[in-house]
């Protein structure tokens, strides 16, 4: 493993987060980012997608300057309809401000991997004790709940 | 096993020790031949984990493998539908992977285990040769084929419903294993089938449903497809016939060996294989080669064994190895019951029909249709959400969440339509770790195989449809390069050297003690999992072998 390990700032920790949690949100189940999508997806860009850790900064830095040309405010800060909205225009490459890196190329990718955090096993850092399978019903030694 | 210093002579070297190469030393070991058996990928431990990673599996393969190759060493080079080539890693699309380890794919597989219907084997006979296609007759027959498939089934162990399919060839003994339970997902395709007439029977399958040759019945988890058998039950060569090999004393398995070339003298007779252990070469003198490393491999080492003699590779005086790669286009369809249907039992194949792999109006050929093993979640999420489902928000993990255990799948591999121009050939600038030119794949299945699998997911849909499922959907078939983990007919065996690479027994035209014995031989490949064909070829090849040393 490379001996610098690549982190996101703070800022963009916290809007990985608040993402990640409106991508999958909590409701009597945990959201992605209590199950451990972030720690999934730093895990990921300093192993096998050290590729992509570009395409997160500026796509994290791209949301925030979406929430502050909208709003004025930090990302994570805003109520979650309004992160909703944000996101769903991000999706639909309709942003406000100059991304360095397509919205088509990161969002789609940002959600593939927070579903990937989520539902594939605890091993890979996210999917905290199993929390989507009891959802679902899977069970790896077969069976269900 | 002797990584250090292997041997230096035997009777025979096998290269590859997967579905065929494990039964090949096994049978020439057994009639008292000298085996060095080389394998590229790692430990020989047949209950060695191959890790419980959703993400990096046989199945899916988002960031890694866990049955090999080795992600850095082993490149290949595909070539794209515009031309383009890429330089491809073994998780990454187009590499065309199956798998490189002892057991190749049989320990990590589902284990479907199909005999090819009679007719698989006459498919120019009874369609015709589609134009610009390779589809040619099989040298042997179904009836040929059948000691050998009866063997495969009790030696390696195959768990089934004798008699229950209207539409296989003849079979002289039953299956040695009872089939597998029913289910949920069983008893509505069965009211489905029903309704449209279908005959349907459990899918016969390679792992013990009782306990059989001192291991295990199989453990029914959530995890069987694209990993090995936590508990051993699942029935592959690495834990039935090398097992075997190895205790006749006569049978060396090196691992970690990287066949480089197959050594010929000035008559075509191969003299020995060269291969490396990490860095370290070394070769091996013997009587007969046999290699049996997968249909991309085992024709890469062909061509890449060029001498004087045969400049354009081995056995290739009529540029036809490499050609003719196929796999199987599988197609299929989805739809959501209103009651779950889901019930965790492992592995979830419970229910085929072979009704629509012939005899289909207007149509070449065909395909078996069974519903599909356990998914797991992520591999659910991925591919088993309807089109145009939302993927993030609140409505998208309820979606998820309601519909895992009511979602059907209905697959199937349909009969691929060979094309010539679908091909192994040896890329000009890249090599591997080791220095050898690398396998450049190319072309795509002939369009009549779309036609096929167009036809096959219709059917798919109507039997979902009979069976009650509501928002029934499925994908049209691309026209692509059809390989993968069913990848076969690069040294297509025939009675022409001009038209073939083996003749019916696997020795290689033009050199007299050179086999090859995988699926590289098929010149067709059913429309059918291929494995169970792969071994009974491997028995009846190796036991001619062993009968004319």
């Amino acid at each position: 493993m490379d001996p610098v390990t690549f982190a996101l700032s703070d800022l963009h920790l916290s809007t990985l987060r608040a993402a990640a949690d409106r991508i999958i949100p909590a409701d009597d189940y945990p959201g992605a980012a209590d199950a451990g999508a972030v720690e999934f997806i730093l895990r990921l860009l300093n192993t096998d997608l050290r590729g992509e850790q570009l395409t997160y900064v500026h796509g994290l830095a791209g949301i925030e300057a979406e929430s502050q040309a909208a709003y004025g405010r930090p990302f994570a800060s805003l109520p979650a309809h309004q992160k909703d909205g944000l996101l769903a225009n991000i999706e639909a490459d309709r942003v406000q401000t100059d991304w360095i890196v397509s919205p088509l190329a990161f969002f789609p990718m940002l959600v593939e991997h927070v579903l990937e955090s989520y539902y594939a096993d605890p091993q890979n850092g996210g999917n905290r004790d199993g929390v989507s399978w009891k959802m679902i019903g899977f069970r790896a030694e077969g069976g269900t709940w | 096993m002797v990584n250090d210093r292997p041997p230096s002579d035997c009777d025979v070297i096998v290269i590859g020790a997967g579905a065929a190469g494990g039964i090949v030393a096994a049978v020439l070991a057994e009639a008292g031949k000298s085996v060095l058996l080389l394998e590229r990928g790692g430990k020989n431990d047949p209950t060695a984990t191959t890790g419980r990673d959703h993400l990096r599996n046989q199945r899916l393969s988002a960031y890694g493998v866990n049955a090999g190759p080795d992600l850095a060493d082993n490149p290949r080079v595909a070539v794209l539908s515009d031309g383009r080539s890429l330089l491809v890693r073994p998780h990454e699309v187009g590499y065309q992977n199956n798998a490189a380890c002892v057991g190749g794919g049989t320990r990590v597989y589902g284990g479907m285990a199909w005999r090819f219907m009679p007719q698989d084997f006459r498919m120019a006979s009874i369609y015709g040769v589609p134009e610009g296609s390779s589809l040619a007759d099989w040298p042997i027959s179904y009836d040929d084929l059948e000691p050998f498939y009866e063997r495969a089934e009790w030696e390696i162990g195959v768990a089934g419903e004798s008699g229950a399919d209207r539409f296989s060839g003849p079979r002289k003994k039953p299956y040695p294993l009872p089939p597998v339970a029913s289910s949920p997902q069983r008893v509505v395709l069965e009211r489905g089938a029903a309704k449209l007439g279908l005959n349907t029977f459990p899918a016969p399958m390679l792992i013990n449903t009782i306990p059989y040759n001192g291991r295990p019945a199989c453990g029914k988890c959530g995890m069987c497809v694209g990993f090995a058998c936590p508990t051993d039950g699942k029935n592959g060569t690495q834990n039935t016939m090398i097992p075997r090999a190895l205790a006749t004393g006569r049978c060396t398995i090196v691992t970690g060996a990287m066949a480089q070339k197959i050594h010929t003298d000035s008559h075509g007779r191969a003299t020995s294989v060269s291969f490396f252990i990490g860095d370290q070469l070394h070769t091996c003198a013997a009587r007969a080669v046999v290699c049996s490393a997968g249909a991309i491999e085992s024709a890469r080492l062909l061509l890449n064994s060029a001498s004087d003699r045969n400049p354009h590779g081995l056995g290739n005086d009529f540029d036809q190895v490499g050609r003719n790669l196929q796999g199987h286009v599988y197609t299929g369809a989805l739809g959501v019951m209103a009651d779950p249907v889901y019930d965790g039992v492992g592995p979830g194949v419970v229910i085929a029909t072979t009704q629509f792999n012939h005899h289909n109006p207007g149509i070449v050929g065909g395909g078996l249709l069974a519903n599909d093993f356990i998914k797991l979640p992520i591999i659910f999420v991925k591919w088993a959400m309807p089109p145009g489902q939302r993927r993030w928000g609140l409505s998208a993990k309820q979606y998820i969440r309601d519909n895992y255990r009511r979602t059907l799948h209905v697959p199937g591999p349909i009969h691929d339509i060979p094309s010539p121009d679908a091909r192994v050939t040896i890329d000009p600038n890249v090599r591997d770790r080791w220095q050898i030119p690398v396998a450049r794949v190319s072309g795509t299945t002939h369009p009549e195989s779309i036609r096929t699998a167009d036809f096959l997911r219709r059917k798919a849909e109507q039997w979902l449809f009979a069976s009650g499922a509501k928002n029934i959907w499925s994908y049209p078939p691309r026209l692509t390069l059809s390989a993968g983990q069913h990848q076969a007919g690069t040294c297509r065996m025939g009675t022409d050297p001009r038209s073939s690479v083996t003749d019916p027994w696997g020795r290689v035209h033009g050199h007299e003690n050179l086999f090859v014995m995988d699926a590289s031989v098929h010149v067709t490949n059913g429309g059918f999992n291929p494995v169970l064909t792969i071994m009974a070829l491997a028995f009846r090849s190796a036991s001619r072998l062993a009968e004319s040393m």
